[in-house]
């Protein structure tokens, strides 16, 4: 049995693969003209990746102008700002909102320039739908 | 203060290094800087407005410098 499955037999196979997932097994799917390779995996699989990703948020306070700001260090695209630390955090939901939907309308031109860390967590703010909940729980923020 | 930089300095900059607006929010501006694709994410209101410190850290960050070498490059110093 092998886990390196042709893309072309994907369909005819989904089950097979879903099982494996199931099972705790990555599935390798591989295009063997440009050999670029996808992986399915099982949402248990996922979620551990995720959990072990260090996902950090930085606060700076400009005491001039009695702005606090916050981005994230993993992906500093995402930032907020405010006159209160809870204004900044809501502004970094809205703003981590507005660009998975910007980011997500130009994929194919912005998945060039961030590393996979980066690309996974911008993937969970898509994923997140708008919910602002899930998108504090991805960015890590009580 | 010499080192505070407004958002229409930072604007020219980016325009500068050749970035363009990108998005439905016209927030993120696309471009190559030292070599190297970047997206910065930007929010122009008014020319004169003060951008704050930490704003300025994560905008550094995003085009790969430490804040005190975006600020030299923002103002010409190099």
């Amino acid at each position: 049995m092998s886990l390196v499955y042709a893309v072309h037999e994907t369909r005819s196979k989904i089950r097979e693969i879903q099982a494996n997932a199931r099972n705790g097994l990555v599935s390798e799917l591989l295009n063997k003209s440009t050999q670029d390779s996808m992986y399915l995996i099982s949402e248990k699989m996922f979620e551990s990746m995720f959990q072990a990703l260090e996902v950090k948020n930085v606060t700076e306070f400009d005491k001039k102008l009695g702005i606090y700001t916050i981005y994230n260090e993993l992906v500093p695209q995402l930032v907020g700002e405010g006159k209160t630390i809870d204004e900044a955090v809501e502004r970094l939901v809205d703003g981590s909102i507005q660009f998975a939907q910007d980011y997500l309308d130009h994929a194919d031109v912005f998945s060039g320039i961030f590393n996979g860390l980066q690309q996974l967590v911008i993937s969970l703010i898509i994923l997140s739908e708008g919910d602002r909940n899930r998108v504090r729980e991805v960015l890590r923020i009580a | 203060m010499p080192d505070s930089v407004c958002q229409g300095e930072f604007l020219r900059f980016l325009q500068k290094h050749h970035f363009s607006a990108k998005g439905k929010h016209q927030t993120l501006y696309l471009g190559i800087f030292d070599g190297s694709p970047r997206v910065v994410t930007f929010h122009y209101h008014k020319d004169h407005d003060e951008i704050p410190t930490g704003t300025l850290s994560a905008l550094a960050r995003q085009l790969g410098l430490e804040k005190k070498d975006l600020v030299t490059r923002i103002k010409g110093r190099s």
